[in-house]
């Protein structure tokens, strides 16, 4: 009890969330065409019910924006008060009243922030290192783990920055297990099933190009989570990714939920610096969120976040494969008045694939800038990801995915890569994991085939001709 | 001691934090083997002196362990190692100044509180009599419209006076925590495998037909905080209990316990309660950085008061969550814990038999927190913290009668059923069951059968010899 102001004194954060709060109103969604509408006339036959209402009342029941959610057009309304008692007229009012009331923040009534027990002793338990000196000493580099320990990519494991530098290391591949950012179901067991399921860096085919063997990869292990706080975890995972970008090796990150997205994007910005970073956003959900939220951060709003703390503006982004039920119109226009460039399924179905696929790799390299690619699997049809959390029908294919991840991490200077919401639990097959590992392996293959010097729409020619006759040169398309 | 003031829980809570300060760490010296003592010449008289104390045993498994680490180093090697561990050590606390001491909400929302606003009924389009709704078409309903026990469905206290309700069961979707997430489903899931509220064959007794029993609804949580959704957790139950009715609630994770536990004792604040908890994990833990999670439910509701540790009976402990500081804890506040251990060494009969006989010792009414990891994961696969080696469903079953039945039951919860665990429809039917096994005993007491380990006597004989 003494100390009960203490730790409202965390003063630092007061001046984050100020700023935060400042941002939220500059970014605010204007309901444009939101005008007044001009107070409800009540025919003279319900004088009598509305005469024992105060002014306040009365004022409250002729307002049509605050009664349409209740009696969406004025005729419902006076049906709804002609079948009412006087009394229960009044009562009427007073409930809609008190649901705005109670909808709103209150100081006082509610917690405008969620405590943390800073008096344990374990307080920061779940991201203490563990020293080397702990272990007997190694050189630093990656660790070659054979006989069967489940890696990334079947990947050797670094577990420092030294030992990504001293391994020269292109693409580090990391666990971010954090299933909270969703509130609900399971993206924490990602990194496991992708480690054991394998299929991320083999002989690609279409090109003959072996990610394993053109680049220097790594498993860098899991990023330490808290799965009670999402914000918590994000400072983290900033951190890590951040140590990981330091290096200059590609950071690729095994989710865990979307909010990941906050953290990851941070941290490249914190590397490469504002203004430089495109984020191509893969989704059936746009992620926005809008700031309308009680909660800073969830799933449903990283990109709103990075927003909010000036890490990125909404002209950085491009989205593909929105499907979900939101955005609305207006929030639509608002995307578009922050500069977003998105491309819906409603796109695809009325211009098709390869149009949009065009136009989007087009954006991107007009951009001309690093990009960090966030693949959220749901933008892929559920019956090739059952295992995610918010699937919605009519997604992808993978033969629509593969050549734009493909051609995007070839087209220009990948500098991060994340793929969030594998909810292994949902998915009691392989496909889950089948899918996601091809999608990681083709971004990988596009790093390699810039390495190589091929352009983004190489494919290996020995692969797309039997060569038993001479079929494409008499069939010029 | 036992302080029950109806001071809302996040704020006692936010206190609790200041309160539990943790005990100093033990400042008894281990003594240091000779050998091992000679090796320590490059370090100061602190650095000995730590190696003797508990702390560098939150970083090594053990001191065994800790003076294999020393033996195999040089002394210069062992100056860098006990540094590096007392930075460890250190790493673990609160840095004021550097880490978030709270985590801050977006009070500017337009919608911070909306999803805890119950709907009044007045501005209902269409207006109704107070009373528990019938939504089933046929006089003898097979499924239908799912609801708990198929039972009609109540939405306010008024609802639960008129209908002389007896048992309102009530969802809380809720998945937070830190098992696997799906209790946002498990209400529903236990809705629709519509076997709870049957006859059953044992006692001969149908408690669909013996008690009012309505559907409540859910309880509305917020998704992304536990902590937000507490005192409506609270509000809710007692608003249910209060009423006179007995709430039966489904999870949700098991941090909902807490609100639970509370709001049933403050609905009848001088009577105390004795709670039943049955689950694979103890659930007291003590120096976990957040307010309120699954796992140290038990240790707010015996630290704040609401219960005492001597009414609390704990059944079916078997998960490595509990060391033994965690019995020891346990024991000093006088919890009755039955360990999967204690059934391997006395039977379950026998630790049946003392259970019953605890829970019924104090004459209070009983509280049931029921955790579906007491079941073996064969029988309840969709547990959120499955653990191995569990009860069977023919052991959990007779308790959970014997227990409705022999006491007064003033409120049970069934919690941390994750149905997308189980591709099966197991799970459910088995929590199902579960919950039928104490609605049972509740109908068996009214109607006047309460003898000790009853059972109809047509139902264990043919009769025909």
């Amino acid at each position: 009890m003494k100390n009960n102001s203490r730790t409202f004194k965390a003063l630092w954060l007061a001046i984050a969330v100020g700023l935060g709060a400042y941002a939220s109103v500059v970014l605010a969604q204007e309901d444009e065409g939101e005008e007044a509408d001009a107070p409800v006339e009540f025919p003279a036959s319900l004088d009598d019910k509305l005469a024992g209402l105060s002014e306040a009342q009365l004022a409250y029941l002729k307002d049509s924006s605050k009664t349409r959610r209740y009696a969406s057009t004025t005729e419902d309304l006076i049906e709804a008060l002609e079948k009412r008692s006087a009394e229960q007229v009044e009562a009427y009012v007073d409930a809609m009243i008190w649901v705005e009331d109670q909808t709103s923040f209150e100081q006082g009534r509610d917690m405008a922030w969620l405590p943390l027990n800073t008096e344990s002793p374990d307080f920061n338990a779940w991201t203490v290192r563990r020293p080397r000196s702990f272990d007997p000493d190694r050189e630093p580099g990656p660790v070659s783990l054979p006989r069967g320990i489940p890696t990334f990519a079947g990947a050797p494991v670094a577990l420092t920055p030294e030992d990504l530098i001293a391994g020269e290391v292109n693409v580090a591949i990391v666990g971010a297990p954090l299933n909270m950012g969703s509130g609900w179901r399971d993206a924490g067991y990602g990194p496991l099933v992708m480690r054991t399921s394998g299929g991320m860096a083999g002989n690609d085919q279409y090109t003959q190009i072996s990610p394993s063997r053109e680049l220097n990869i790594v498993d860098y292990g899991d990023i330490a989570i808290d799965n009670d706080s999402t914000e918590r975890s994000m400072q983290h995972v900033r951190e890590v990714v951040r140590e990981i970008a330091e290096t200059g090796a590609i950071p690729f990150i095994i989710g865990g939920d979307h909010s990941l997205e906050y953290p990851n994007v941070a941290a490249l910005v914190d590397v490469y610096g504002k203004g430089n970073v495109s984020v191509i956003h893969f989704d059936a959900h746009h992620d926005v969120g809008m700031g309308d939220s009680p909660h800073h951060i969830s799933h449903g709003q990283p990109i709103y976040r990075l927003m909010r703390d000036r890490h990125i503006t909404g002209s950085d982004y491009i989205q593909v494969g929105l499907r979900s039920g939101g955005p609305s119109e207006s929030g639509y226009r608002w995307m578009r008045e922050q500069g977003f460039k998105y491309h819906s399924m409603a796109e695809v179905e009325r211009y098709g694939w390869e149009y949009v696929m065009d136009r989007v790799l087009d954006e991107a390299k007009r951009d001309g800038r690093k990009l960090h690619v966030s693949f959220d699997v749901d933008v892929l049809d559920p019956s090739y990801i059952v295992g995610t959390g918010t699937p919605v029908s009519g997604g992808l294919t993978p033969r629509e995915a593969i050549p734009i991840v493909r051609k995007l991490c070839a087209q220009q200077e990948l500098v991060g890569f994340d793929i969030v919401e594998i909810a292994p639990a949902l998915d009691p097959t392989y496909t889950t994991a089948l899918h996601s590992a091809a999608i990681i392996k083709a971004c990988l293959v596009g790093v390699a085939m810039r390495k190589l010097g091929h352009d983004i729409d190489y494919l290996n020619p020995v692969t797309i001709d039997h060569a038993q006759d001479n079929y494409h040169e008499e069939n010029q398309q | 001691m036992t302080h029950r003031t109806k001071r809302h829980l996040m704020s006692a809570l936010a206190l609790a934090v200041f309160v539990s300060v943790h005990s100093s760490p033990l400042l008894a010296q281990a003594s240091i083997p000779a050998d091992i003592r000679s090796k320590l010449d490059l370090l100061t008289q602190e650095q000995v002196e730590f190696l003797g104390t508990d702390q560098p045993l939150r970083v090594i498994a053990s001191r065994e362990k800790l003076y294999q680490d020393l033996e195999r180093r040089t002394p210069e090697q062992i100056e860098q190692y006990v540094s590096d561990m007392i930075d460890a050590v250190e790493a673990h606390a609160y840095r004021p100044g550097v880490d978030m001491a709270m985590i801050p909400l977006n009070p500017e929302s337009s919608r911070f509180n909306s999803f805890k606003v119950v709907h009044p009924e007045i501005l209902k389009e269409r207006l109704r009599e107070p009373g528990p709704v019938n939504v089933h078409r046929y006089i003898n309903q097979w499924a239908g419209i799912p609801t708990f026990a198929g039972a009609p469905v109540a939405v306010t206290p008024e609802d639960l006076i008129a209908g002389n309700v007896d048992v309102a069961i009530a969802g809380i979707p809720q998945s937070m925590s830190s098992g696997s997430r799906d209790g946002r489903n498990a209400p529903n899931v236990i809705r629709a495998m519509h076997v709870a509220g049957n006859l059953d064959v044992y006692a001969m007794v149908d408690p669909g037909a013996v008690l009012n029993i309505v559907d409540y609804g859910d309880i509305a949580v917020d998704r992304m905080s536990l902590e937000r959704g507490l005192d409506h957790v609270y509000d809710m139950v007692l608003e249910m209990a209060d009423t006179g009715a007995v709430p039966f609630l489904i999870g949700g994770d098991h941090s909902l316990m807490y609100p639970n536990v509370k709001a049933v004792q403050m609905s009848d604040p001088d009577q105390a309660l004795t709670v039943v908890h049955l689950g694979a994990n103890y659930n007291a833990e003590r120096t976990r950085a957040h307010a309120i999670s699954d796992r140290d439910a038990v240790y707010r509701l015996i630290t704040e008061g609401v219960i005492d540790g001597s009414d609390l009976i704990q059944v079916g402990l078997r998960g490595s969550q509990a060391s033994r500081e965690s019995f020891e804890w346990l024991r000093e506040n006088e919890v009755r814990y039955y360990t999967m251990a204690a059934v391997e060494a006395n039977g379950w009969q026998e630790v049946m038999a003392s259970i019953i006989e605890q829970a019924g010792g104090a004459g209070n009414p009983l509280y049931l927190s029921l955790d579906v990891s007491v079941l073996d994961p064969v029988e309840m696969t969709a547990a959120g913290r499955a653990v191995p080696n569990g009860l069977t469903i023919r052991e959990v079953t007779p308790l959970l009668r014997r227990l409705c039945a022999e006491n007064e039951v003033a409120g049970l919860e069934l919690m941390d059923f994750a149905p997308m665990l189980d591709l099966s429809y197991v799970s459910a039917m088995n929590a199902n069951y579960m919950l039928n096994a104490c609605l049972t005993g509740i109908a068996m007491r009214k109607q006047g059968i309460t003898e000790e380990n009853y059972l109809d006597p047509t139902a264990v004989d043919h009769g025909q010899n």
